[in-house]
């Protein structure tokens, strides 16, 4: 086995409740930490330095972009992974994403394949 | 996965010494898509021996009929059609034990422990969803799947797929919430 997330805190914003709850549950069998916020204020409220290993954002907030969000909470903490996710299919978003320094973008839907991918090469055992 | 590894053994251990590229093709699908399985048929059956036994057996069956298989980008919807067969075959031939529509409370019962109380209190939720908003919440989130790939797979019109998600998310949203004000409540009154 090789590198484990087991542990790693995580935070999802999106105000698809239906999404975050089953990606969270993903995530929280496969050994992660979660925390979940619906929009940018409550991600904002929720974030410290420090307090997530990686942030999982949609790119549409309804208070917000899920971009400058991420840009944000980098700047505030270097270290943070970041991954957003769209189901939007403006031109030139995956590049402008790239560009931003954000490690990666998942266009919706997406397996949770994709997301593990995301994550990191290797995906703790799951604890189902 | 221990179990998807010894039905590929099994598989390739009794095939009709098929070609390499037979076989790699089946081994590419099992490292692809295993995970994803094994998670959608947890999903279903809500038991991990039934799980295994559940994609043990689609494993079993795309081997034999791996021909029939289009292209790699359908591999995923068709696995996961023979995960339904192989689950309603399931269902109906043992009587197993498991209701999809049954009661939250019943299902809870039947679920493993799971000492994560926030992964407890979500699960219990989505078990709340009847199944027919679940269903396609579950190959949308899961799997990934299009809205054209979860009518194809579910047998409705694409414009029922909408309607279900639709009221899949919106159904989600409430129980959500009412569980949350539950816990509010609780801790509020814990607190007084």
């Amino acid at each position: 086995m090789g590198t484990t997330r087991e542990g790693w805190r995580l935070l999802i914003v999106d105000d698809d409740v239906s999404l975050t709850a089953m990606l969270a549950l993903h995530l929280l069998d496969s050994g992660y930490e979660v925390t979940r916020a619906d929009c940018y204020a409550r991600a904002r409220h929720l974030f410290e330095p420090g307090a997530f290993d990686v942030a999982l954002l949609d790119y549409r907030l309804p208070d917000g972009s899920g971009l400058e969000l991420a840009l944000e909470l980098r700047g505030a903490d270097p270290r943070i992974r970041l991954i957003l996710m769209s189901g939007s299919t403006e031109n030139g978003l995956a590049h402008r994403v790239a560009r931003s320094g954000i490690q990666s973008f998942l266009g919706k839907p997406f397996p949770t394949s994709e997301l593990d991918a995301a994550l990191g090469d290797r995906w703790p055992t799951p604890r189902l | 996965m221990l179990a998807v590894q010894s039905t590929r053994n099994n598989a390739v251990s009794t095939r009709d010494r098929g070609t390499d590229s037979r076989t790699d093709r089946f081994n590419s699908l099992v490292e692809l898509h295993a995970s994803y399985l094994y998670r959608y048929a947890y999903w279903k059956c809500q038991n991990r021996a039934l799980a295994d036994d559940l994609v043990q057996e689609t494993f079993l069956r795309a081997w034999r009929h791996l021909d029939q298989l289009k292209g790699p980008e359908t591999a995923r919807s068709w696995l996961t059609t023979i995960v339904r067969r192989e689950f309603a075959r399931l269902f109906e031939r043992a009587r197993v034990d498991i209701d999809p529509e049954a009661s939250p409370d019943n299902v809870a019962a039947l679920m493993e422990h799971d000492t994560r109380p926030e992964a407890f209190a979500l699960r219990q939720g989505l078990q709340k969803l009847p199944e027919k908003y679940r269903e396609p919440l579950l190959l949308q989130v899961l799997g990934g799947f299009s809205l054209v790939e979860i009518a194809d797979i579910l047998g409705i019109s694409t414009s029922a797929a909408t309607t279900r998600l639709f009221r899949a998310r919106e159904k989600m949203r409430q129980i959500l919430t009412i569980e949350q004000r539950g816990e509010h409540i609780e801790v509020h009154a814990l607190r007084s």
